[in-house]
């Protein structure tokens, strides 16, 4: 079977009958098997996705109008999604064995259009890391060169896709976590405006920064799973009331549009010099198609990851206060009273990433330090958004790298935290002040790993974004 | 003078009140008392992973109306904030309250104790929700939680330290208690847990201009022991500044058995809460036409009706707070005047014969037969002086309650009730006592004019209670004078 | 920022952890160099910056007061670690 980039093409091959629902979950599951040194599928719905396919293949063939709008899409999922009656953990030991009783709101959207889950894939802890290692399944690896790392959290979520094991993937985004690992792997990762997809059962960590992101081969893709899974939900107070707008069929593009990028960013000292300089061709390659793109200033580039990680630690501290060893999830067989039962619990089930960034959360809201620390974040945070949207006032788009470099080597990032954390440098832009990014694949460095490059819109702005994203890539 | 005279009590309070909303403050759990364990849960109030408030809009609504009726200013742009700490019960791991931005500010309640007036002022009244119930005593290895009672609505009082005695801080209570219960929006009830406070304490040299150090007495659900408890505490307090000690500021618990308090064992950190707003609730702003609504579902309130019992309708202190302990008492009394112009008489009947009836039937003034305009029927009918009070009590309001449909007059006719005042049908009834008693009117004659009353009993008697009271009193003593 | 052993000790107690001596030994160390790096922040005048609160647009979402969406009993204590027929179950509480 030739390997299918958009639902539009498997559509048209199951309509001449070229393939079926049952058929695809084949393929992907001998994709699965073939692929699985590079540590992908925390669990796979090789059963049920079969079943599933059968049933839908059938509702298909007694009346092809009854099928939903993603009947063909075989899908995966990060293991921070609730998937009712399934394992989700997080990659951490404390969620152990939890079956989650409910579905998020963005996944039963997508099962009432008839999508097959066809798994679960690895992440970073509680969506905590840049690289996939910070995970109690060990590393995935990236499918262009298994000695490297897919990018994180959702780093799996991008190599499901990349190895040809799925169409496309459900990820979160909470700082890049979608568009990072996208650009390391390859393919397009998408984060909405925050607020636009329900984040009901999705594991939290970042509260105000949290979304559910896609990764896909195609931004026709992307932009059909945006549109079903977006729109209020009573189970979220934080989404967005505001009308969803038919993404998928808003993607041809004719304009010419402004793009700002900014000199500091580009120019960098971390940025590497083949990064920078695909960012570049490109950028001369956005002109000649009669685009503007000028450099414009932003002097807050250098204080939005210290902001991030001071904003993220605190909300993260105190949403995984619930994890506790009481109602569901691991217990420490070690605690021999009360007391013991939080401290060995959590210590035992939460990886040292997790545990650093609750220690640092916890005193960022600490008596004392709070003003300090978190309510300086808090207006450095309205800074940054201020100066966001004072440039989207001229401009129609914001390019970024994703990332400042290639995929890393496994096994060298884990030892620095901070150096870790500088590498979010061009992505929690995004999360920081709640709007659109979709990072495109640019092709391969000289190292031969995937280059990606990342645009940024204003609120609410999807439509925009993904038809001139669709026009460029 | 004593020692402890030379002293002054400073109590403030901080009161919950839950709510009797149908569903929970975050989320859709049920929220009646007395179910069995863990009935009342879900994924939201458990905790679950990926899982978020929703806030009720009933409890936005009781904390305006409670706002409203305690003269407090609403608050039209109040936000949430998460407080931090881990127990069992918690399931969070942090609490939904309202820290920095609270929905109602200020206000203030008079109340009367100890027969003086004092005003309590209210430093704000915020929204949270409850925690659920660990059982620690079921056995010796292992606590048991409950979680019916986690996420329960309710909204928090905190008082500035006016309260000068035990008993004010009781009429306090009570005051807010019925209040709530005129609002409708709970029922106010100690022994459920639907109320409570934590007690803060200090005492102070009379004539002191600051504060002495506080203590906080926590989780009073019961106001003898929160009488008890404050009054063992203001003496342990002074004891220990007149042996040279200093007060330390301390959380306790009262044990109601042994009568005393004793810190709750606390550590420095555990009372970092780590307050910072809730990213997962949108902050609530209240437009005017919002809290203007709220206004006009606004029922008369117990002090301001008192009021008017006393002044309009001139009733005593007494009937007055008798009839104003309920709203439902108090506004069918409201109607009942509306339909007579006895007031008094009208306030008799519902305390002396209504409110029995009820109590003893077990229902309430919703379901009682009869109409308001029977009810003035029948107090004109005492007041025209066609049947005693004691006859209308006791002979025509049952059967007026087996035939609701009858009038008053009606029943009194037919049960041949109807007092006579007929000079022949006295006059008979007279001379046959006097006849009977001869001996008596001779004592009456010579000056024991008391025995008045006996010659009234017996011909009420023999009248079977027909005879007009009035006519045959001064038939009596015009006869007895002439004797 | 100066992170010593009495701050981890003060941090742990809050976070209801307890780290070996190797964690602590490296999260203290980390932790000083984030809060180094964190410290960045205090180049920007931000006297005259209002917090930034909410990131959501939306105001005012509230929930009609009705009973819906419980978890039954059975399912919830399943998923606990421990449990007694009706209740969720820990090791005794003594007041901490």
């Amino acid at each position: 079977m030739p390997k299918h980039n958009t639902l539009k093409s498997i559509q048209a091959a199951i309509q001449n009958g070229e393939t079926n629902g049952v058929s695809l979950v084949d393929y992907y599951l001998s994709k699965i098997e073939e692929t699985k040194e590079l540590n992908v599928y925390v669990e796979v719905f090789a059963a049920e996705a079969k079943e599933r396919a059968k049933v839908l293949d059938q509702k298909y063939k007694k009346d092809p109008t009854t099928v939903g709008r993603l009947y063909g899409m075989i899908l995966s999922i990060k293991d921070v999604l609730c998937y009712e009656g399934h394992e989700v953990t997080a990659a951490s030991k404390i969620l152990e064995g939890f079956i989650a009783p409910y579905s998020a709101t963005a996944i039963q959207r997508l099962l009432d259009e008839d999508v097959i889950i066809i798994g679960r894939v690895n992440c970073d802890q509680f969506a905590m890391g840049s690289t996939n290692e910070n995970s109690n399944y060990g590393p995935t690896r990236n499918a262009a060169d298994p000695t490297k790392v897919p990018g994180g959290s959702s780093g799996a979520s991008a190599v499901s896709v990349q190895a040809d094991t799925c169409l496309a993937s459900l990820g979160s985004d909470t700082g890049g976590s979608v568009r990072q690992p996208a650009s390391f792997c390859g393919i397009i990762g998408m984060k909405p405006t925050y607020g636009r997809i329900s984040r009901y059962g999705l594991l939290a960590y970042a509260s105000s920064f949290d979304q559910i992101g896609i990764l896909s081969n195609s931004v026709e893709d992307a932009a059909l799973l945006l549109e079903i899974m977006a729109g209020a939900d009573e189970f979220d107070s934080t989404a967005s009331q505001s009308p969803v707008k038919a993404y998928s069929k808003q993607l041809s593009f004719d304009k010419k549009v402004k793009i700002a990028y900014f000199d500091t960013a580009l120019n960098h000292p971390n940025l590497d010099a083949g990064v920078k300089e695909e960012t570049f061709t490109f950028i001369s390659k956005l002109k000649e198609m009669g685009h503007t793109v000028e450099a414009v200033d932003f002097e807050y580039l250098d204080y939005i990851i210290p902001a991030y990680y001071v904003l993220t630690t605190a909300e993260a501290s105190s949403n995984l206060s619930r994890f506790d060893g009481i109602r569901y999830g691991y217990r420490s067989p070690n605690a021999t009273n009360f007391l013991e039962t939080y401290t060995k619990s959590r210590t035992e089930g939460f990886s040292e990433e997790v545990k650093r960034r609750i220690m640092l959360g916890t005193f960022v809201l600490s008596s004392g330090y709070y003003d300090a620390y978190y309510t300086k974040a808090q207006k450095v945070r309205r800074l940054i958004a201020e100066k966001t949207k004072e440039i989207f006032s001229t401009y129609d788009f914001i390019l970024m790298p994703t990332a400042p470099s290639t995929a890393w080597d496994i096994g060298t990032m884990s030892n620095d935290p901070v150096q870790m954390y500088l590498a979010d440098i061009y992505t929690v832009q995004a999360n920081m002040v709640g709007i659109p990014a979709i990072a495109i694949p640019l092709g391969k460095h000289e190292n031969g790993m995937p280059i990606g490059v990342q645009l940024m819109a204003d609120k609410w702005k999807e439509a925009e974004l993904l038809s001139f994203a669709q026009k460029i890539s | 003078m004593s020692v402890y005279e030379k002293y002054e009590t400073v109590v403030g309070l901080e009161v919950h009140v839950q709510l009797s909303t149908k569903s929970k403050a975050f989320c859709a759990d049920d929220t009646r008392f007395g179910a069995r364990p863990n009935t009342h849960i879900s994924a939201i109030s458990l905790a679950y992973p990926g899982t978020l408030p929703r806030l009720n809009k009933k409890q936005v609504e009781s904390a305006v109306k409670l706002g409203l009726a305690i003269g407090s200013k609403i608050n039209q742009e109040s936000r949430f904030d998460r407080k931090n700490y881990f127990y069992a019960d918690l399931p969070k791991g942090y609490q939904i309250t309202q820290d920095a931005s609270p929905i109602c500010i200020g206000g203030q309640l008079t109340i009367n104790a100890n027969d003086a007036e004092r005003t309590i002022r209210i430093h704000h009244i915020h929204m949270e929700e409850d925690a659920g119930k660990s059982i620690h005593d079921m056995s010796p290895k292992s606590s048991f939680i409950d979680l019916n009672r986690a996420g329960v609505p309710l909204l928090e009082i905190v008082t500035e330290p006016d309260f000068r005695s035990p008993e004010e801080v009781d009429v306090f209570m009570n005051t807010i208690r019925q209040l709530v219960r005129y609002l409708e929006i709970s029922d106010g009830n100690m022994e459920e847990g639907s109320m409570r406070c934590d007690c803060n304490v200090s005492v102070r040299l009379k004539g002191a201009e600051t504060y002495g150090e506080r203590c906080e007495i926590k989780n009073m659900n019961s106001m003898r022991f929160a009488r008890r408890a404050i009054s063992y505490e203001v003496k342990r307090q002074i004891d220990l500044i007149e042996a040279g000690g200093k007060v330390q500021q301390q959380t306790l618990n009262f044990d109601p058995v042994t009568g005393i308090t004793t810190p709750l064992r606390d550590k420095e950190d555990a009372h970092d809460y780590r307050y910072f707003p809730e990213p997962d609730l949108p902050p609530v702003h209240l437009s005017d036409s919002f809290i203007n609504n709220l206004k006009t579902q606004m029922p008369p309130l117990p002090q301001e009706l008192f009021k008017q019992f006393t002044s309009k309708f001139s009733l005593s202190d007494y009937d007055a707070t008798l009839l104003t302990e309920e709203k439902e008492t108090a506004l069918f009394y409201l109607d009942l005047v509306k339909n007579t112009p006895h007031h008094k008489a009208a306030a008799n009947l519902l305390i002396n014969k209504i409110k029995p009836y009820l109590n003893e039937q077990k229902s309430s003034v919703a379901t009682f037969p009869l109409s308001v305009k029977s009810l003035a029927d029948f107090i004109q009918l005492i007041e025209d002086g066609k049947v005693s009070n004691t006859i209308a009590y006791q002979r025509i309001f049952p059967a007026l309650i087996e035939t609701p449909t009858q009038t008053p007059l009606a029943i009194a006719e037919k049960l041949n009730l109807i007092q006579n005042a007929d000079e022949d049908f006295l006059q008979q009834l007279v001379q046959e006592v006097i006849k009977k008693y001869p001996d008596k009117v001779t004592t009456y004659q010579k000056g024991k004019k008391g025995l008045i009353g006996f010659f009234m009993g017996e011909v009420m008697r023999l009248s079977k209670g027909k005879a007009d009271p009035k006519a045959t009193n001064a038939l009596l003593r015009k006869v007895l004078e002439k004797q | 920022m100066n992170v010593d052993e009495a701050l981890i000790s003060k941090l742990e107690k809050l976070a209801r952890l307890q780290l070996s001596e190797e964690e602590k030994t490296r999260i203290t160390s980390d932790l000083s160099n984030i809060l180094d790096m964190v410290a960045k922040m205090e180049e920007l005048d931000t006297s005259k910056v209002e917090p930034l609160v909410y990131i959501s647009e939306e105001v005012n979402v509230l929930r009609e007061d009705v009973v819906q969406n419980q978890l039954d009993k059975a399912t919830a204590l399943k998923n606990a670690p421990e449990e007694d027929i009706d209740y969720f179950k820990v090791p005794k509480v003594i007041d901490l």
